[in-house]
């Protein structure tokens, strides 16, 4: 009898040990409509992917879209160690630093947000989520639906869903002028290559983000 | 143990002895006298043998509960408990086995070879930047091979990655073939920059796929627009409508640039700040 729940035991932690990786890919599309009939800028964004790869102490997001590329770097114990921001695209590639005093002054109008839940749900990416109003103090809102059964990405790499009791997999804002929705298609749990979090240097200026820190 | 045994028996089933001559009819004899009460007569061996057919014995009840309850000192059960704990070792060897390769392949890193070893350092380090540069393309296999040939890292890269030895690994390999990583760009001076493929591709398909979970659906809008760009007149020209569409696709390259690139405050990530910055424009 002993000798059997030791075995259960050594095969429950051998096959936890062998699945402990955790990645998570999650791809939003981007889909932007605007009120005014004529073509604009918005096209040029439409259509694109924003993607956030998160594994261990490390995560990534990536916006590809025709007008530019860019990704955000992070790298965390228990706390924010860095977030760097690099340009891929374009003639002028670039990348900047920020602590995590600066990251927090980057995303300052999240600072404060209220949450308030509905009845609604919905079926993303084989997912059912519930509905939730982001209040931000600018008087903004953001409308987010999101699943209990991923843990949500912590805070310092989505500083706008940190009232949010799961991982969203879809947002959207709407304005007077129009409607700008990120949606789910694709939830990934394969492992992520370590090349994906590798910051990139060759070609890109390294430059110096100078915007007051909210430490204070 | 068997062996031994299996060794003395086979001679043994084979051994025979001749009885003394008159034995059995001797045997018989006495048999039959102390069985059947000294029936001399000429039945008696037929008497007997209906005697012997109409007997039965009763067998131990003690015997069946015995091995019902499976005694600890019944052979059966000795038999029993030896061949149990010879299992039990062997199913305990195996799933130490088994969890030991969980462990190992658990903890195992990904790149054995990489890792402390100067000599592919250099190697890494192009495979690294060459995946992380994302030299993006739809796949233009021209324009792929152009772009292997400049950098053997990123030819390089493009094998490592295909060879990885985790298969379950996401598939992230991009392929070269956009100016700059500029996909708008690019799309836009294709002729320039001998990228005819790609575009009538992209367009094709309305949609530039980079990799598994990087692409853009391009919409009918954008699909017209670029299209647009190419219009000439009957001499070859650019027509004045493609001339003010390219205007204008630089001018709104300019606006992002402005509003993104200048401060470092915006992020186009965030759905505030491209919100703001695509309602304006």
């Amino acid at each position: 009898m002993r000798i059997s729940l030791l075995l259960i035991w050594l095969l429950i932690a051998g096959q936890g040990l062998a699945q402990q990786h955790n990645d998570l890919t999650i791809v939003y599309d981007i889909s932007i409509s605007k009120t005014k009939r004529s073509t604009g800028l918005e096209e040029t964004y439409n259509g694109g992917t924003r993607t956030v790869f998160i594994a261990g102490n490390k995560a990534r997001i990536r916006m590809v879209s025709l007008m530019r590329m860019e990704s955000i770097f992070f790298e965390y114990d228990s706390t924010l160690k860095q977030a760097a921001v690099i340009k891929e695209s374009g003639a002028k590639k670039y990348r900047f630093n920020l602590s995590a005093p600066q990251w927090e002054g980057f995303n300052k109008k999240y600072e404060d947000a209220d949450c308030s839940f509905e009845n609604d749900s919905m079926l993303i990416a084989g997912y059912w989520c519930k509905k939730a109003v982001i209040h931000l103090t600018s008087g903004d809102k953001i409308v987010a639906y999101y699943t209990s059964s991923i843990k949500p990405a912590n805070g310092f790499t989505e500083p706008s869903f940190t009232c949010v009791p799961g991982m969203v997999l879809q947002y959207e804002h709407t304005s007077r002028r129009g409607m700008v929705v990120f949606k789910a298609s694709q939830v990934s749990r394969e492992v992520i290559a370590k090349e994906i979090f590798v910051i990139p240097s060759a070609g890109i200026q390294l430059r110096k983000y100078t915007a007051e820190d909210n430490s204070d | 143990m068997a062996d031994k045994y299996s060794n003395i028996l086979k001679p043994l089933q084979e051994h025979e002895l001749t009885p003394p001559a008159g034995a059995f009819e001797k045997a018989w004899e006495n048999i039959l006298l102390l069985n059947e009460g000294r029936d001399h007569s000429e039945e008696a061996p037929k008497n007997a043998f209906e005697k012997l057919q109409a007997f039965s014995i009763q067998a131990p009840e003690l015997d069946f509960r015995s091995l019902l309850r499976g005694e600890k000192n019944s052979p059966a059960k000795k038999q029993t408990i030896v061949i149990s704990q010879n299992f039990k070792r062997l199913a305990a060897v195996l799933a130490l086995a088994v969890t030991g390769a969980f462990i190992y392949m658990a903890a195992m890193p990904d790149d054995k070879n990489g890792v402390n070893n100067e000599q592919y350092a250099g190697a890494r380090m192009n495979k690294e930047s060459a995946v992380n540069l994302m030299i993006d393309s739809a796949q233009d296999t021209t324009a792929l091979a152009g772009a292997a040939a400049q950098q053997p890292a990123l030819a390089k890269a493009a094998t490592a990655t295909g060879n990885t030895k985790n298969e379950k690994k996401q598939h992230y390999s991009e392929q070269a073939g956009f100016y700059n990583n500029d996909l708008f760009f690019t799309l836009v001076n294709y002729k320039e920059y001998g990228k005819e493929k790609l575009f009538t591709k992209a367009l094709k398909e309305k949609r530039v796929t980079l990799n598994q979970f990087s692409y853009v659906n391009l919409s009918d809008k954008m699909v017209a627009m670029l299209q647009e760009v190419y219009l000439t007149k009957k001499n070859g020209n650019m027509a004045r409508k493609a001339k003010r569409a390219k205007r204008k696709f630089e001018k709104w390259k300019k606006k992002d640039e402005k509003y993104f690139d200048k401060e470092l405050d915006k992020n186009p990530a965030d759905i505030i700040d491209l919100s703001e910055f695509l309602m304006k424009n």
